[in-house]
């Protein structure tokens, strides 16, 4: 799935969502969490021996030939879930011939806030293929394959880069940052084809009537949770008060930002991490590729430190047929710095549990969102 | 007090981590976690500088805000904490006219500034931002 995923920075103050990230500044995030109410599954480490047979037996069972696992090697980058790359020998059977490298995703021990299990993320997922949208589909759905009560599937393995310093300015990836905002707007406008009407029953919750009022109250129960912040409070009360009317309600991809999609110079490879999926308003998508946090230093380039907001606008316009209503993102790019902002500071609840140090850091960054979002609200208050 | 301060006990620490554990930590994922932890210690050591006289200020200017009315010296932690409660339970109530609001606003953006100063020394709350 994604070749570099494991590469480690060294400084941590500038690293982020696949833990390595640069960033602008600030320690070392996660990927944004959205709601309350995350699960826990058997946390003791992987017994990667005792994994090998039951991923080959698994594997032989879903593609009905023999299998064998010639090698497994955890990958760090994934923060949320845990993924594992997996080089499979095929016998006979559907997919006879040869080694094929994989990636093994499974329920994390300790799951984010508001993310979909693997199943549902599965789901998700070969919609969206469905839909022609660039990600690799999801195979071969396993319960208890890397811990009791998780769900796990597998992905080809697709190579390129998502670290997000590397993807907004590696000189290598020139070339493909030239042609990325009108392929992301692409991807963005085939993910949203995908509807309530097109897809009912996608996931066990009802689609919003009204995606900019729902979403803001779930980020004000969520943030009844928080010490108080004067700043997230500024923000929602901005929020509540200023809600567009709902164009329309789509999937929404839920964290599509620079460090969640793979690039080489070729240009875009994949689309990843759909766990923050859910039914929404398109915008929330576009608003969240443009939210400062992922433009990795390049302030300029509002489209996730690659290109202009106005290029994006229009590339997704075309590849859509919707029209763009730049206040309209402007509010959910509010909205998407408000609720980074509760989730950060969320964060620190969940160190007892898990003694992730990043965990930490990440709950001291909720400063830099609720900044961003008041400039905003002054942007907005000025057009 | 005699002896080293908390901030330079504090960017001991960090220094220890960074320079003479960090290089021997082979595992990638432990050598992470060991700048993470030297970051988050330098982020405190920041946060210690001037603490006391930084709650202070903030604290005179939320009384300025929402209790306008002369009381001990700005001194207490926990009364910080109860003045950013009741700001939000004013804001929540829509309880600020324009003017006042904008006061608020005010206040708000120069306590996150100052946060900022320790939480991400490197944001720049003064770039151009698209």
């Amino acid at each position: 799935m994604l070749a570099l995923i494991n590469a480690q920075s060294d400084n941590p103050i500038r690293s982020s969502g696949r833990r390595c990230e640069p960033r602008e500044a600030g320690p070392p995030p996660r990927p944004s969490p959205r709601f309350a109410g995350g699960g826990r599954y058997d946390a003791r480490p992987l017994d990667l021996d005792a994994l090998k047979g039951r991923a080959a037996a698994h594997l032989a069972r879903e593609t009905g030939g023999s299998v064998e696992i010639v090698q497994l090697a955890p990958l760090t980058g994934g923060a949320c879930q845990e993924n594992v790359r997996v080089t499979a020998r095929f016998g006979e059977g559907e997919l006879r011939g040869g080694d094929r490298t994989l990636v093994l995703r499974s329920d994390a021990a300790e799951s984010l806030p508001g993310s979909l299990d693997r199943k549902a993320e599965m789901a998700v997922i070969n919609a969206a293929v469905e839909a022609g949208v660039k990600t690799p589909r999801a195979r071969w759905l396993a319960s208890g394959l890397l811990r009791d009560g998780s769900f796990a599937y597998f992905l080809d393995w697709v190579d390129g880069e998502a670290i997000g310093r590397k993807v907004v300015a590696h000189p290598s990836l020139e070339g493909a940052r030239a042609m990325l905002v009108p392929a992301l707007a692409r991807e963005l406008a085939r993910i949203h084809t995908v509807t309530p009407t097109t897809k009912p029953g996608l996931f066990a919750q009802a689609a919003p009537r009204d995606p900019a009022k729902a979403a803001t109250a779930t980020l004000r129960a969520m943030a009844k949770d928080l010490e108080p912040r004067p700043g997230l409070e500024l923000a929602l009360a901005w929020l509540e008060d200023h809600a567009p009317a709902p164009t329309a309600v789509t999937l929404v991809h839920g964290d599509f930002r620079t460090g969640n999609f793979l690039v080489s110079p070729k240009g875009l490879e994949a689309v990843l991490d759909w766990e923050f999926a859910h039914w929404g308003a398109p915008e929330e998508d576009l608003a969240w590729l443009c939210v400062r946090d992922w433009r990795f230093g390049r302030l300029d380039r509002a489209a996730g430190g690659i290109g202009s907001r106005a290029e994006l606008y229009s590339a997704y316009s075309e590849s859509s047929a919707r029209k763009v209503d730049p206040g309209v993102v402007r509010w959910w790019e509010i909205f998407g710095n408000a609720r980074w902002a509760a989730g950060a500071a969320l964060q620190g609840k969940r160190y007892a549990k898990t003694r992730d140090l990043e965990l930490l850091a990440l709950a001291r960054r909720p400063a830099e969102m609720e900044f961003e979002a008041l400039r905003l609200i002054e942007v907005a208050e000025a057009a | 007090m005699s002896g080293p301060s908390r901030e330079e006990v504090l960017e001991a620490v960090a220094r220890f981590l960074e320079e003479d554990v960090k290089p021997v930590a082979k595992e990638p994922a432990l050598a992470f976690r060991v700048l993470v932890a030297g970051s988050l210690l330098r982020s405190v050591a920041l946060e210690t500088r001037d603490s006391e006289s930084r709650e202070a200020r903030e604290v005179a200017s939320l009384r300025a805000l929402v209790a306008p009315h002369p009381g001990p010296p700005p001194a207490a932690r926990g009364e910080g904490d109860g003045l950013r409660a009741l700001l939000c339970e004013k804001i929540r109530a829509r309880a600020f006219s324009a003017a006042e609001l904008a006061r608020v606003r005010a206040h708000v953006r120069e306590s996150l500034v100052q946060e900022l100063a320790y939480t991400a020394p490197r944001f720049d709350t003064g770039a151009k931002v698209e």
